[in-house]
Formats: C-alpha cells, structure tokens, sequence
C-alpha cells in the first residue's frame, strides 16, 4: 500500500482527502497544523522525510509555511515524487511549481478522480511499477460444453497491443486495450459498464454508450478468432466478467 | 470658423469703426468740404479696419485648427496641453493654463478609478480563490458519501462555472498582464475541457469526437481551456433533447492554425449571430434555456482580443453551430 502525505491546512478538506484516499486503497498520513505551525523548515523537512512517503501533497499556501519553498527544500533532499495543490489555478503558479521540483500541479477544487489519476501516474513513473506490464497472462479456468473445468492461458501484451494464444495473435484498438487492461486488473469480479466507461474517461477516451458496447462485442470477436471462446461473460444488467 | 461670422459676433469692432468712420466724415465734410479725401479717408479706414479684423480672425483660425489637428491625433483627448507648445499671447496662456489645470483634476479621478477598479479586481481574484477551497471540501464531501448526491454534485460544478467566469471576468477587464504565452497543445485543452464536463456529458451519453489536434499554439493554456470551457458549456446547454454530438477538431491553413468546436445543438437564429458576442445578450435560445447569461461569449471574444486570437461562428438554426478559434501566425506570438 502507498503511503501518502497530505499538507493541507483547510481543516475540512485536509479531513475528507484523508478519508478519500484511505477509501481508495492508500495509507493517508495528514499532517496536522500543530506539526508545521512555528516549526522550523529543517523541522518539517525532517517529519516529512521520517514518515517515509510514497508521495506528497502539498497545499502551496500553507499558513507561516511557503510551499514552494519547501516543495524545492523537500526536493533536495528526497527522491519522494511530491504533487502541489493549490486554488491558484494559472500558467505562473503551474510554472513556478513545476521549477521547484514538483511532478504535478492540481487546481482547487479537484475532481478527486482526478486527483487520483494523477496520483497514479505520478507513483507509476516514479516507481517504475506500471499497471502497464510488458506482458499479462491471463489463466482461467474454463468449464466447456460437457461440464470439465480445464485451464487456460493466453497472454496480452498491453504495450503492443495483442493478446497472443500459442501461435495465433490478435491487434487490439486503443479502447480494446483499456478495457482489457481494466478487466484484468479486476479479474474474476462483475465490473459495470459504468466502471469501464469511467476508467476510458479517465484515460481520455471519451466513448459514449454505442462505442462501448461495439468495442465490447469486438473485444470478445477478437478474442474467439484466436480460440479463447467465453472468456468475458456478459452479465446482464450488472456487466461484465473476466473469467 | 468663418470671416463673416467672426465679425458679425465681433460687432463692438464694427460699432465703433462705423461711428469713427462717420464723425471723421462729418468733420470733413464741415471744415474741409473736399470730396477726393473724405473717399481715401473712408477707403483707408476699412481697409485697416478688414485688414486688422482679418488678421486677428486667421490668427485664431489657425490655432484652433492646430488644437483640432492635435485632438484629432490623440487617443487620450485629456492629455491635450501635454502636446502644447508654449502659449505666446496671454490668452493662449490662460488657456493653457485652464487646459493644464483640467488635465490634472481628470488624471487624479482617472487614478482614483483605476486604483477602484484594480482593488476590486484583486479582491475578486482573492475571493474566488478563497471560495475555492470550500467548494474543494464540498466536493471532497460528496466523493466520500457518493450514494448521498442528492443531484449535489451537479449543483456544485454549476457554482464552480460560475466562479471561474467571475474570475475571467476580473481578469479581463484590467490591462496588467496575467497571462503567460506558452506553446500550448489543442488536445490537452480539448481534453481537460471535456474531463470538466465529463459528469453531464456521461450523463447525456455525448458522442465525443476529438480528432487532428496535435497541433501547438502560442498561448495561455489556462485562459484557452477557459474559453473552449465556455464554448462547451454552451453547446451542452443549447443541446437537442437527444443524441448530442461534440466534435472538437484542429486545421492548419497558411497563416493560421484554427481550433474548430463543432455541435449538433439546437443553432442560432441568422439575424441574432453578430450579437451573441454582445455583453448580456441571450437571444431567443437563451430565454428558452432560461440560465444564460450573456457573459461567455462576450468574456471569450474579449479574452482573444488580449491574447491575440479571433473567434468566429458559423450556426444554422436547428442544424447546429461551429464556433472557430483562430490563432493566427505571426512574428510576435511566435517564438521558435
């Protein structure tokens, strides 16, 4: 689980974003005005670096606190990504973030869906550990027409765009390739058609509700044309499931 | 101005030179009786008296017209006697001197305005970004209690609209820079204009077409996403009751790049299309949609202006509308 910082001195907010992300999956850590007020830059630098982030939030105006300054301090002394937030919302504030080492900027008030996509590809490209694998096998377990349960395996290769089954191989559209990684991401579980479309969204595909069901029934086309039958069951009226 | 009229206003002239005239001819006439000099007497008086009047008309003739010249030619008309030189006659000076004291008196309630202006426009800009924290919170709120909407969220992105619009507002009207040209990318604008929208769009099931944007303009990357916000916002609400389609698109021609944002909404009427740039004009589809304020368009044609942009529009009633933002090439906004 990544550990997230959270500076923020907007007692409401700083509260629900801890309480967000800890319902997203990630360990919050907010740090309370009596740990930054009257303290020492070294102080706080020295707090922060001890709590062993994965990544930092930082509100840029932070009472008796300049968080430009800090974010460049905290830069210096730690490779720990850091995102700043701030109600700024122009080019300058963007600019002067990013010069200060910051690796992203988001603009008050956030989608916090947004925050989280850029949380995620902030920790990706710092760490390396990309939800995008060179390769992805996928095994299941199929029961076929007479009732034996026997496994398989086919492998989709995200980053290339095909999903290849002992000789044959298949080429994925950009959509094909979101949906699939979405669904292998959630193997095994029912995923709504809403999830899907959000997690295309997300990643600028901005398909309606045709589109995904065409992508869908091509997905599934494609998958059958190299011998991999039933592996994305359509539930209907919940969605669907990887097997 | 006019001789005759010039004269007939200085009447006092002709009084007096009319009555010496006569008591001269009268005089003559008594003692000297000689009808050759009472003549060259009369011929000599008016000739001096229209030869001084004359003069003393084109003198003025003259400097009113350098004054008119000089106005003509300025921009600020209440900087006039800085283009003065000095004044010879007395007169000249003390009009100069009136002149001098208007200006002063007009440039201390010029500053006193702007200073009013740029006092409210800070604390516009200060209020919208404290304002923006506890709509971060709000929407922070409901995130974490997403079954408890209560349609909340919506409201809350109509509240957010409205408060960048009275930010652009604040901005636009000032003349201090608050923009930063920066090579800017189409499809990220296009692209954090309809992740904005994207909660109505999903909603209306939008098809969504974004297509050729990889193309790089000089601009302000906030204030251009602002603008296409605008345009969106727009689009969506002017929508037909179903199947809404959003077609953002790019076009290199020869001296311009043209950023096009196409709908199939319900259009604008021919005779109301130069106006929807107007300030506070909504037109007949405005007063149906009933939330129209008249402000976006204004705001984005005003906000080309400063940025060097152009923006047009192309609609057929019931057909749809394409509006067109055009980023011209020129030496001064291009710096590779």
């Amino acid at each position: 689980m990544k550990k997230i910082g959270i500076l923020e001195d907007d007692e409401v907010l700083g509260r629900e974003l801890h309480y967000f992300l800890e319902s997203n999956g990630y360990e919050a850590r907010l740090i309370q005005p009596e740990e930054y007020v009257n303290r020492t830059m070294q102080e706080l630098l020295s707090l922060l670096i001890a709590e062993k982030l994965h990544l930092l939030l930082l509100d840029i105006g932070l009472p008796g606190v300049n968080g430009l300054h800090l974010c460049k301090e905290f830069r210096a002394r730690s490779e720990v990504p850091v995102i700043m937030i701030t109600s700024k919302n122009d080019e300058l504030t963007e600019l002067m973030s990013i010069n200060n080492g910051a690796d992203d900027f988001v603009a008050k008030p956030f989608n916090p869906q947004i925050l989280i996509a850029h949380m995620e590809s902030v920790l990706r490209r710092a760490y390396k550990t990309s939800g995008v694998g060179e390769e992805v096998r996928i095994t299941q377990e199929i029961t076929d027409s007479k009732g034996e349960v026997r496994r398989r395996e086919f492998v989709f290769e995200p980053l290339r765009g095909r999903i290849v089954n002992g000789e044959s191989t298949v080429e994925l559209s950009k959509n094909e390739i979101q949906i699939l990684q979405f669904l292998v991401k959630r193997q095994g579980e029912i995923v709504s058609r809403d999830e899907i479309m959000n997690a295309l969204w997300d990643n600028c595909m901005f398909v309606d509700d045709n589109t995904l069901t065409v992508n869908m029934t091509r997905l599934k086309g494609k998958l059958e044309e190299i011998g991999i039958s039933g592996a994305i069951v359509t539930k209907r009226g919940m969605g669907y499931q990887l097997l | 101005m006019k001789y005759g009229r010039y004269l007939l206003e200085h009447k006092i002239w002709i009084v007096l030179f009319g009555g010496l005239l006569g008591s001269l001819e009268i005089f003559l006439l008594t003692f000297s009786g000689s009808g050759w000099l009472m003549l060259y007497t009369a011929a000599a008086a008016l000739f001096t008296f229209f030869l001084g009047t004359y003069f003393e008309y084109y003198r003025w003739k003259k400097y009113f017209e350098k004054l008119q010249g000089l106005m003509a030619g300025l921009d600020k008309k209440y900087l006039l006697c800085e283009l003065l030189e000095a004044g010879e006659t007395q007169e000249e000076k003390r009009l100069q001197e009136l002149f001098y004291e208007m200006e002063v008196s007009m440039n201390e309630r010029v500053a006193g305005y702007r200073r009013n202006s740029r006092e409210y426009k800070e604390y516009v800009e200060t209020w919208v970004h404290e304002i923006k924290i506890p709509i971060g919170a709000m929407k922070m709120i409901l995130a974490n209690h997403a079954q408890e909407d209560y349609g909340l969220s919506q409201e809350i992105r109509r509240v957010e609209g409205y408060v960048e619009q009275a930010l652009f507002y604040a901005k636009s009207n000032d003349v201090e820079k608050d923009y930063l040209i920066n090579p800017v990318s189409l499809e990220k604008v296009a692209q954090g204009v309809v992740q904005k929208n994207r909660r109505v769009l999903q909603e209306i099931n939008a098809h969504i077409n974004l297509h050729d944007l990889q193309l790089c303009v000089q601009s302000d990357s906030k204030w251009l996403e602002f603008m296409v916000g605008q345009v969106v916002e727009n689009s969506i609400k002017y929508r037909k009751q179903d199947d809404f389609t959003l077609e953002i698109y790019a076009e290199e021609t020869e001296n311009a790049i043209l950023l096009h944002i196409k709908d199939n909404g319900c259009g604008i009427k021919e005779s109301e299309q130069k106006k929807v740039f107007d300030k506070g004009f909504t037109g007949g589809n405005g007063r149906i949609a009933s939330n129209a304020t008249g402000i976006g368009l204004y705001l984005c044609r005003k906000l080309c202006k400063r940025l060097e942009h152009d923006i047009r529009i192309v609609s057929k009633e019931g057909a749809g509308t394409t509006v067109t933002f055009v980023f011209p090439n020129s030496s001064l906004t291009d710096m590779r």
